[in-house]
């Protein structure tokens, strides 16, 4: 049946994506992380159906009359698990303090810690400094010898998520 | 349109209906309870997707193939959707890359690190996400000592270092920890 040979095939595909994702992050772990990923998704979506379009079994295609409604679903099921990944992807990143502290407080079990082990805690983890490097090293901000400088740019999906919280909350406040 | 493109509309549709019901909860909420306003707007979005495939079947009876397909699919591509829409509005609830972005941007594009000692340091994301956890009554303080009483966050804490683990073979970005 065409409809489950669609799912199963952007399935596949998305494998291989995750696939040579895993097998190239084991050689080398590149730079700025998620526009290789997202390089990478593209790159093997675009080669998938460049074969899916040209192969004899081909899924867009009946009688030589394109279907752009199995060309759709396939690509939408395809990017829509790829954003899926690259969006956990770039939580897993970087650590989540959250998620770091309940962990920690999850092995100390009933005895709990004290606030000095908490500040410990902390204290080897220091995640503004890991997210300041890590804008500098997407180059975002540009570290000079006072401060930071926010390079020049557009930066839409920033402000997305700026304005949705100006919207819906109404302020957007300092915080952790 | 042709009646096909029904079936790709249904997940698009349950996902908008999700972000108005999540916009809305929260800002009757007076911008408290953001979980339990995703979960609404969820929800609302589920009973979208699920009103719609019945109307599909109902009003299209002879595409059979596409419905099994948008049957399949629809609710894996609005689930996908949902979490992406989640992450999203999440980062801007969470995420200090974003917020140390918009300090930047706020002072003329230049911040010294003084000012970003000032509005930001270790210290206050540790107090910030303490107060976060006991709110949510994952942590309580006894006697002078944290604990955590509602395990929740834990299995999602272990998913992902166990993907970290996985996928960039280490366990912390901080290296020495664990």
């Amino acid at each position: 049946m065409l409809a489950l040979r669609v799912v199963i095939s952007a399935e596949t595909v998305l494998l291989l994506a995750l696939s040579c994702h895993w097998i190239l992050w084991r050689i080398r772990i590149p730079n700025k992380h998620i526009n290789s990923l997202l390089s990478l998704f593209l790159v093997v979506w675009c080669s998938s159906v460049g074969m899916l379009w040209d192969s004899n079994m081909s899924l867009f295609f009946l009688g030589g009359v394109f279907l752009p409604f199995w060309f759709f679903y396939f690509s939408v099921l395809y990017w829509s698990a790829a954003l899926c990944y690259v969006i956990t992807y770039s939580a897993m990143e970087g650590d989540s303090p959250t998620l770091s502290l309940a962990r920690y407080l999850h092995r100390k079990g009933d005895e709990g810690v004290c606030h000095e082990e908490i500040e410990e805690f902390f204290r080897e983890r220091p995640f503004i400094g890991a997210r300041v490097r890590a804008l500098v090293t997407d180059r975002i901000l540009i570290e000079g010898s006072n401060g930071y400088r926010l390079r020049s740019g557009k930066y839409l999906f920033f402000h997305t998520i700026l304005l949705y919280r100006r919207l819906v909350f109404g302020r957007v406040s300092s915080g952790g | 349109m042709a009646p096909e493109w029904f079936y790709l509309l249904s997940p698009i549709l349950a996902l908008a209906a999700m972000v108005v019901v999540q916009a809305v909860f929260l800002r009757l909420r007076g911008g408290e309870q953001f979980f339990a306003s995703v979960m609404a707007g969820f929800l609302a979005g589920l009973v979208v997707a699920i009103a719609m495939q019945v109307a599909l079947l109902w009003v299209f009876p002879r595409n059979l193939d596409r419905w099994v397909l948008a049957f399949v699919a629809n609710p894996a591509i609005y689930v996908m959707l949902a979490y992406c829409f989640f992450n999203f509005i999440n980062l801007g609830h969470a995420s200090i890359r974003i917020r140390i972005f918009k300090e930047c941007h706020d002072r003329g594009g230049f911040i010294t690190h003084e000012e970003l000692r000032a509005v930001y340091d270790d210290e206050r994301i540790r107090d910030v996400r303490l107060k976060r956890l006991l709110d949510g009554g994952d942590i309580v303080k006894e006697k002078g000592r944290w604990k955590l009483v509602n395990p929740r966050l834990v299995p999602v804490a272990n998913l992902v270092f166990a993907l970290k683990y996985f996928v960039l073979r280490r366990k912390s970005e901080f290296e020495k920890v664990s």
